[in-house]
C-alpha cells in the first residue's frame, strides 16, 4: 500500500500560493529527498502533510486514510514522526525526558483490567523504558542523558530531535533540514540511520537544501519552485533536468 | 519563624487552594484568568444555598463546582479558539462582568454588602486535608503520562500536536480542572470566613492569585504552595512597615519573573541542580563528550 499519497495538495495563504497542487506518493520504505530554493513551500508541504496546517485544497493520504482534515496528533498516532527546522525541543528537560516524550503518540495497549496488575504496568514501563534506552543509544548519547537540553552544543540537539523522532518507530519519517549546521561525521551517522530505517520499512521524506548531502542520500528526488512541483524523479537525473538547474542556478 | 500564627497557616492554605485552579491552567500555558468568576460561583452557591436553608456543605460545595464546570465547558467551548493573550483579555473581562452581576443582583447575592450566614465549619484540619488531597493528585500527575503531555503543551503546543497530544482537548481539559478546583476553593472560603463578599473577587483578587503562581512557579506542583506561603507571609513580615508590603510584594514578583522565571520552585530545583554538578567537579559544559561542536 502507499505510504504516503499526497493528491493536488494546495495551501494558500490568501493570495500567497504557498503549496499550489503538488502530488506525490511515497512507498514503505523508500527514501526521498524535497528539495526546492528558499520559500519554495516545502516547509509548508511538510506542515501540511502533518497536520500543523490544514490544506486549503487536495488530499493527502496516510496508509490508506484520508489525513487532510485530521488535526496533528491524529496525524501522529497513524506513524508520522517529524523533526523541525528549527529544533524544537524542551530546553530545561533532560536529553532522556525529550526522547521519552517521542512515545507519546504510541498508545500503550494495554486492557483496562491492568491498570490494577502492577505486573502488566511494570512490563509495559520497562518495555518503553527499553525502547528510548534504544534511541538514545542509537544515536550515541548515553554520555549525555541525564543532561538538560539547554547545557548541550547544536549538534547534540539535532541528534536528540532526531531520537525523539525514532524513539516511536514511525512508518513515515519526515526531516526538516536534518543536516543544517552539523558536521560531516554527523552527516554520515545521519546518512546510516536514514538507510537503517528505510530497511525497516519505514518511508523517509527528506527536506534540505544542501543539495550534496540530498543526492548522496536519497535515490529519488522531488523537486518545488514557487509552491509548485517541478520535478520527481532519480536524484542522478535531476542535476540534468533544465527546470532543476534553472531554479537553483538561475539562468 | 515569626508570623506563623495558627491563623496565617489556615490563610496560606485556603489560599494555596485557590491558587492550584491558577497552577492548573498556567501549566498548561493557558492564559485563562477566569478563576476569580469560578471562586466566585463556589463561594456564592455556598452563601446562597445556605440562606435557603440548604446547610449541607457537601450539597453547597457539589452544586457551587458543577455549575462553575458547566459554565467552563460552556465558555471554552467560545473561546477555545484564542491562544496567549487574548484568552487572557477575555477572561479579565469575564471576572469585571462577574463582579458587576454580583453587585447587582442583591436579592440574591446580596449586593455589595455580601451574604453573611454561611455555616463557620472549615478550621485548620480541613485546610491541611483540602492542600495534602491537592499535592498527592498533582504529584502524581507530574510524573505520569498526563503531566509529560501538560508540561509540553506549556512549553510547544505546536510539537505537542506532532507529538500526538490532542491540544484542544487537553487545553479544555486544564480549563474546567481550574474551574472545579476554583469552586471548591470557594466553597472553602465561605466556609472558612462565614460570609462572602464581592471584595473577595475582583480584579485585585485576580492579581493577588496570580501573582502567587507566578512567585511559586507552575513547572512544579510545590509551587501553588510556596507562591501562598510567600505572598500571604509578606504583610505579616512587615507588620511595621504595612506601607512597605506592596512595594515589597512587587519587587518580588519582578525578581522571580526576571530571575526565576520557572518560580521559586522551579528556579531551585535547577539551581540545586547545577550546584550538584559543580560539586562533583564536573565542567558545566564540558564533558559533554567527544562530538562536542560549536554553533
Amino acid at each position: 500500500m502507499t505510504l504516503l499519497s499526497v493528491r493536488e495538495a494546495s495551501k494558500h495563504f490568501g493570495a500567497l500560493r504557498a503549496v499550489n497542487e503538488v502530488s506525490f506518493d511515497l512507498e514503505p520504505g523508500e527514501i526521498c529527498g524535497l528539495v526546492g530554493p528558499n520559500g519554495s513551500g516545502k516547509t509548508t508541504l511538510v506542515n501540511v502533510i502533518t497536520g500543523v496546517l490544514s490544506p486549503t485544497g487536495g488530499s493527502v493520504g496516510i496508509a490508506g486514510v484520508e489525513s487532510s482534515q485530521l488535526r496533528s496528533h491524529a496525524i501522529a498516532r497513524l506513524g508520522v514522526s517529524r523533526t523541525f527546522q528549527l529544533i524544537r525541543l524542551l530546553r530545561f528537560s533532560s536529553v532522556r525526558e525529550n526522547v521519552r516524550m517521542g512515545l507519546l503518540p504510541v498508545p500503550s495497549k494495554l486492557p483496562l483490567r491492568s491498570w490494577v496488575q502492577p505486573a502488566a504496568l511494570g512490563a509495559d514501563r520497562r518495555r518503553r523504558s527499553a525502547l528510548v534506552d534504544e534511541a538514545i543509544e542509537r544515536l550515541d548519547l548515553e554520555h549525555v542523558s541525564s543532561r538538560l537540553v539547554r547545557e548541550l552544543p547544536f549538534g547534540l540537539e539535532r541528534r536528540v530531535e532526531l531520537a525523539r523522532a525514532l524513539v516511536s518507530k514511525p512508518q513515515l519519517l519526515i526531516l526538516d533540514e536534518p543536516a543544517a549546521g552539523v558536521t560531516a561525521a554527523d552527516m554520515r551517522d545521519l546518512n546510516r540511520i536514514i538507510q537503517e530505517e528505510s530497511s525497516r520499512g519505514c518511508g523517509v521524506l527528506l527536506v534540505d537544501h544542501n543539495l550534496r548531502f540530498v543526492l548522496d542520500t536519497c535515490p529519488r528526488l522531488v523537486v518545488m519552485n514557487f509552491g509548485q512541483l517541478i520535478y520527481d524523479g532519480t536524484s542522478a537525473a535531476a542535476v540534468d533536468e533544465p527546470r532543476v538547474r534553472e531554479a537553483y542556478v538561475g539562468t | 519563624m515569626a508570623g506563623f500564627t495558627p491563623t496565617a497557616i489556615e490563610l496560606i492554605l485556603l489560599n494555596a487552594v485557590g491558587v492550584f485552579s491558577v497552577y492548573i491552567v498556567l501549566s498548561g500555558g493557558l492564559f485563562a484568568f477566569a478563576f476569580v468568576v469560578f471562586m466566585g460561583i463556589g463561594a456564592y452557591a455556598a452563601a446562597i444555598l445556605a440562606s435557603h436553608g440548604h446547610s449541607s456543605m457537601l450539597v453547597q460545595a457539589l452544586t457551587g463546582i458543577g455549575i462553575a464546570a458547566v459554565s467552563a465547558m460552556l465558555l471554552f467551548l467560545m473561546v477555545a479558539r484564542l491562544r496567549g493573550i487574548y484568552l487572557g483579555i477575555v477572561t479579565v473581562g469575564l471576572t469585571a462582568i462577574f463582579g458587576a452581576l454580583i453587585n447587582n443582583f442583591p436579592h440574591l447575592t446580596g449586593g455589595p454588602l455580601g451574604l453573611p450566614g454561611v455555616s463557620l465549619n472549615v478550621h485548620l484540619p480541613a485546610l491541611i486535608a483540602a492542600v495534602g488531597f491537592l499535592c498527592v493528585v498533582f504529584a502524581a500527575i507530574q510524573h505520569s503520562k498526563l503531566g509529560r503531555r501538560v508540561k509540553l503543551l506549556r512549553t510547544d503546543p505546536l510539537v505537542a500536536g506532532t507529538l500526538g497530544v490532542n491540544v484542544r482537548l487537553l487545553s479544555g481539559g486544564l480549563f474546567v480542572a481550574s474551574s472545579v478546583v476554583a469552586a471548591f476553593a470557594g466553597c472553602l472560603q465561605a466556609h472558612y470566613l462565614g460570609f462572602v463578599s464581592p471584595d473577595s473577587f475582583n480584579f485585585t483578587t485576580l492579581i493577588l492569585f496570580l501573582e502567587m503562581a507566578v512567585i511559586g512557579g507552575v513547572s512544579h506542583w510545590a509551587g501553588p504552595i510556596v507562591g501562598a506561603l510567600v505572598v500571604t507571609m509578606i504583610p505579616q513580615w512587615l507588620q511595621s512597615f504595612q506601607i512597605l508590603s506592596p512595594v515589597v510584594s512587587g519587587a518580588i514578583l519582578l525578581l522571580t519573573i526576571l530571575f526565576l522565571p520557572e518560580g521559586i520552585v522551579g528556579g531551585v530545583l535547577v539551581l540545586g541542580r547545577s550546584a550538584v554538578i559543580a560539586l562533583r567537579g564536573e565542567p558545566r559544559n564540558g564533558g559533554v563528550g567527544t562530538r562536542t561542536e560549536t554553533r
